[in-house]
């Protein structure tokens, strides 16, 4: 229930639910994204199975050690905050604070090792089907990391509009 | 006395009486190889009497996206490069079959909601569905929870929790 305040305080809240309705689209537009380049990643598994039999591509050809390449960075923005994608060593893919893709300094080990290659775990030739897939989700979160800074966004609007803070 | 490469740098120097004892220290510390481990690399140095750690990382935050879905989802994820295994056994990751109680899949969404090291929770809709009550009551923003579509199920925006109480927001009783 809202209570009769002053002007800017109407216009905040206002404000306020025009950009949290605009977010909550962003997320929706985001997610329709992520669905499909899943469904692009799932069919191209389901290929690389034809070629390479059902037990290939199964929990039963995972390493017993695993170094992930794929990180999160993470910064408080205001009141919400701000996720970061890093594949690789130190090779930023996704920055959300200049909404730009940038390359920050090469390390001297910019690929991986193909020893710690999780695609070399269910194949020693990796057929095309499966390089698609990791591509397909290797894609897929960059779109996840957007989401996630969104979701934080939309979360700290929701908040404001809630529990406003009085002046 | 950071570098380029590992701009985190911690360095523990610690002095014996002599340097036999300071290797001895050595040689109990490190037996075997450093197993390589991609968020810190350690290395000992001995000189002279002094033992050093070095500590080195190339970001403070780096953190995992840990996932909590069906087989296809989770092989998936772990071919993107999300898996990580550490030394004590510990996934990032659980495979959700059709034989996995609610109550595992509870245990594990409260061992990484509470674990440091993830940023990012992974759950396909369909696991999120069982443990409904667990993500709506999620208040924390690290980690970051994201609802996702599995293999068979399309994404339902009316299930999200996020959504939801974007929808319990807006009452037919407040614009009266």
């Amino acid at each position: 229930m809202v209570t009769l305040g002053s002007d800017t305080t109407l216009e905040s809240i206002d404000r306020l639910t025009l950009d949290y309705l605009a977010i909550l689209e962003e997320i929706a537009v985001s997610k329709q994204q992520l669905e499909s380049v899943l469904h692009e990643g799932f069919q191209n598994l389901s290929h690389t199975r034809l070629v390479l039999g059902q037990t290939a591509i199964s929990p039963l050809s995972y390493n017993n050690v695993m170094e992930p390449t794929a990180l999160i960075t993470y910064e408080k923005v205001d009141d919400s905050i701000s996720f970061d994608l890093e594949i690789g060593h130190g090779n930023k893919i996704v920055s959300e604070s200049n909404n730009e893709t940038k390359n920050s300094k090469q390390s001297q080990s910019s690929k991986t090792s193909s020893a710690s290659d999780p695609i070399r775990w269910f194949a020693a030739l990796p057929p095309h089907s499966l390089r698609s897939a990791r591509s397909n989700f290797q894609k897929s979160l960059v779109v996840i990391t957007h989401l996630a800074t969104l979701q934080s966004r939309a979360e700290s609007f929701r908040k404001q509009i809630h529990f406003p803070s009085t002046q | 006395m950071a570098t380029e490469e590992y701009p985190v740098r911690c360095e523990i120097s610690v002095p014996f009486p002599t340097n036999q004892m300071a290797e001895i220290a050595l040689n109990s510390l490190s037996p075997d190889p450093e197993p390589r481990n991609s968020l810190v690399t350690k290395e000992f140095i001995l000189d002279d009497n002094i033992l050093k750690l070095n500590q080195m990382a190339i970001s403070i935050h780096r953190k995992l996206i840990a996932i909590i879905g069906d087989e296809d989802t989770c092989t998936g994820f772990l071919l993107g490069g999300t898996g990580e295994l550490n030394a004590a056994k510990q996934a990032n990751f659980f495979t959700v079959t059709k034989d996995t109680s609610t109550k595992d899949i509870e245990d594990k969404f409260k061992l990484f909601t509470t674990r440091n090291d993830i940023a990012i929770l992974l759950i396909t809709q369909t696991i999120a569905e069982e443990i409904r009550y667990l993500l709506d009551n999620h208040t924390m923003s690290i980690p970051a929870i994201l609802e996702i579509p599995s293999k068979d199920h399309p994404y339902d925006p009316s299930k999200d929790s996020i959504l939801k109480r974007a929808r319990g927001m807006f009452n037919a009783e407040d614009f009266r």
